[in-house]
């Protein structure tokens, strides 16, 4: 079992054009996302249902695999800074957000990556919209731990 | 037969950082404020589209009753 890549949830995708569930991630009253760390025990799974997507649900189970550090990188996860759906250049369409950082004192080990969830989303709640790898394992001791999203955002669209 | 429209994405890796950064903002306090606000914010955006929802039902009756009358 492990992080090998990142993914987004085939169901976030079909529930979103689909309206099953209004996940806003951009614009006006855009919703709250939260950044939750995992250790590398776990196989994420882009198929699985909205339900297992979901934080604290299926592999996302926040016992024994959530990592967190009290105080500093909450259990749950830290909130997204300026989410924003970007769709200014021809034939792409991205989310993305502010580099997401702890408190000054964080200690953390063993991380790998993170799930991305919409703590706003009522349907199924806190549901899964995509997960991040972080290409290996990764830690801090006293210090502060910020994921440094990638470039072309979190997750990207080519039309 | 016309062709589909066609689109790819994915996720992307992030990578991790440990810098000390200049100012620092993380607050678990100010993340649960962000949480609850933009749940508030939710019911009010829902609320208008259940306003344009209804209103657009109402258009849609006035539609139909206007295509019986024309067919009378």
């Amino acid at each position: 079992m492990s992080w090998t890549a990142s993914k987004i949830f085939r169901p976030y995708l079909a529930d979103s054009l689909a309206n099953t569930a209004p996940l806003d991630l951009g614009g006006a009253g855009v919703d709250t996302f939260k950044a939750a760390l995992y250790n590398d025990a776990i196989t994420p799974n882009q198929d699985v249902t909205s339900a297992l997507s979901a934080y604290n649900a299926g592999v996302w189970v926040s016992a024994s695999n959530e990592m967190y550090s009290a105080g500093q990188w909450a259990a749950g996860g830290v909130a997204l800074a300026s989410p924003v759906i970007d769709s200014a250049t021809a034939a792409t369409v991205f989310f993305d957000a502010t580099d997401t950082a702890s408190g000054a004192t964080a200690t953390l080990a063993t991380v790998f990556g993170c799930l991305v969830y919409d703590t706003t989303s009522a349907t199924v709640t806190n549901q899964g919209i995509c997960f991040n790898y972080f290409g290996g394992t990764q830690g801090v001791t006293g210090g502060t731990f910020t994921i440094v999203w990638h470039g072309q955002g979190l997750f990207r669209f080519t039309l | 037969m016309s062709d589909p429209g066609t689109a790819s994405g994915d996720a992307l890796d992030a990578t991790v950082s440990t810098e000390p950064l200049e100012e620092n903002t993380y607050s678990e306090v100010a993340d649960a404020e962000q949480v609850l606000e933009s749940a508030k914010l939710k019911v009010e955006k829902q609320r208008k589209h259940l306003t344009d929802a209804e209103a657009h039902v109402k258009v849609c009756e006035e539609a139909l009753a206007a295509v019986k009358e024309n067919q009378s």
